[in-house]
């Protein structure tokens, strides 16, 4: 009995310790490859500089087989890649084409593991090549959600308009489906993402979104992303929104019509202004919006707003004048010789900038 | 003509660096803040090519002490920064920052306008 117990003993020892070696192992690996991609990268840095100030007959350095060199070289090309524009991010992603990294990347989509497969997706939105297509409309189907995301994202990035459905599909959002899919509703930030990725093509599925979404926080992201594009038709809904009571998107609203410089908006941000169960913030927000417009009629409200007692309302307000100039300047001059010592502090900085 | 690249990012330094050396200029390079300044005295560079966000000392505040010292004032200034608001803008080109270019940026565009400056530059003196 006692030497049944024994050599069990010795057989979970065993086994812990080796568990543990492994373990340790693993980590020395993982540390050891991280100093050397580390020791790698300004080499790298230095090869992928050269070669794109070089002429366009110029190659990139070949690349040896080993893992480490290969992700340190990977590494700092995304980094390139994420900074740069015009022929020469043009250039550097046919290179990564040729080298095999873009393959490389496309295959690890069919990794295992998910942190894997989602860092792919991720780095292939990035390098936008057209040759990672056929497997990222694959990883639309993937079981993980950040995967599906990425991937939507990677085929948006390539602005080719045959993705779009599938795309808009994926992540729930497309314009003809009643109610809206379970990836835009837990995950509207990555939904946000993949929907600028699409630009003024992607603008329909952001509009319903900005009606249609239960969630509060889907519908102000969604008219963010609407304010983002800038896009002059879909100026009424951003003035629906404007108006409505949800706080957060009537700040989003307000920035896409200051953006826009939508004189018609000039009512509801005065209204909005008006309103005194609105927070401080908001009508601060307003008041920059009005400032950008340039509407004069602003410039009574605008002085109201720059004797609140709250310093972020004093401060957009008095700036707002300022950009008006005129009569919004004269009513800065106003508050420099009304005594008040604030009002008068934000006038003379807004009229200092 | 010496150009000193400051940015924090090894890779923007060697981008630019190695585009700025094709156009046959010497380039050095500084990686914070602090670095800049004590470069710029050192080396005496014709032009800096300078990132906004750096540690140590941000963009703004090495526009501001370069452009008060009476040595440096006149040194022509890029600055590279990420997507920058009107303000910002402005007031970076009150500070005295001659051009702006917005990341992503084409390091093309980068050397053109660095030799027009450049040129500006040697036409006044």
């Amino acid at each position: 009995m006692k030497q049944a117990l024994f050599v069990s003993v010795l057989v979970f020892g065993a086994g812990v310790g080796s568990l543990a070696l492994f373990i340790l192992a693993n980590r020395l690996a993982s540390t050891f490859g991280r100093r050397k991609q580390e020791r790698l990268r300004p080499h790298y840095a230095e090869a992928i500089a050269s070669f794109l100030a070089a002429d366009d007959g110029a190659k990139l350095p070949s690349l040896p087989d080993w893992k480490a060199a290969r992700q340190a070289f990977w590494a700092v090309a995304l980094e390139a890649l994420v900074e740069l524009e015009g022929r020469e991010r043009d250039r550097l992603t046919h290179a990564l084409e040729d080298s095999g990294l873009v393959a490389d990347a496309t295959y690890r989509l069919w990794s295992r593991r998910r942190r894997v497969r989602r860092q792919a997706a991720d780095a292939l939105a990035l390098v936008r090549s057209e040759r990672g297509a056929g497997v990222l409309l694959a990883g639309l189907d993937d079981s993980d959600r950040f995967v599906r995301l990425g991937c939507a994202r990677a085929l948006a990035e390539l602005g080719d308009e045959s993705f779009q459905r599938r795309i808009l599909e994926t992540v729930g959002l497309e314009a003809s489906i009643e109610t809206l899919g379970h990836e835009a509703e837990v995950s509207p930030g990555l939904v946000a993402e993949v929907l600028l990725a699409l630009g003024p093509r992607g603008a329909r599925a952001v509009a319903h979104i900005s009606t249609s979404a239960r969630s509060e926080h889907l519908r102000r992201v969604a008219v963010a992303v609407l304010a983002a594009l800038r896009l002059p038709a879909y100026a009424p809904l951003l003035r629906a929104a404007l108006a409505s009571r949800d706080d957060g998107l009537t700040v989003e609203a307000a920035r896409g019509l200051a953006a826009l410089g939508d004189v018609e908006a000039v009512d509801v941000l005065l209204d909005v202004m008006r309103d005194r169960d609105r927070p401080a913030f908001v009508a601060a927000e307003a008041a920059s919006a009005l400032g950008k417009i340039g509407d004069p009629r602003a410039v009574p409200v605008l002085e109201a707003a720059l004797r609140s007692d709250t310093w972020s309302l004093q401060s957009s307000a008095a700036e707002a004048l300022a950009e008006l100039g005129g009569d919004g300047a004269d009513a800065l001059q106003r508050a420099i010789r009304s005594g008040r010592p604030l009002d008068r502090a934000h006038a003379l900085a807004a009229l200092d900038r | 003509m010496k150009i000193l690249v400051a940015d924090d990012s090894l890779t923007v330094r060697r981008l630019v660096s190695a585009r700025l050396k094709a156009d046959g200029h010497d380039v050095v390079e500084a990686e914070d803040g602090r670095q800049t300044l004590e470069l710029v005295r050192t080396e005496h560079p014709s032009l800096l090519v300078l990132d906004k966000v750096m540690p140590k000392l941000d963009g703004f505040e090495i526009v501001r002490l370069l452009k008060a010292d009476p040595q440096t004032r006149s040194l022509p200034i890029v600055m590279l920064t990420e997507q920058a608001n009107e303000r910002e803008v402005l007031d970076g080109l009150e500070l005295g920052v001659d051009e702006y270019m917005t990341k992503p940026f084409s390091l093309r565009e980068l050397s053109l306008r660095v030799s027009q400056l450049l040129e500006g530059a040697s036409d006044s003196a």
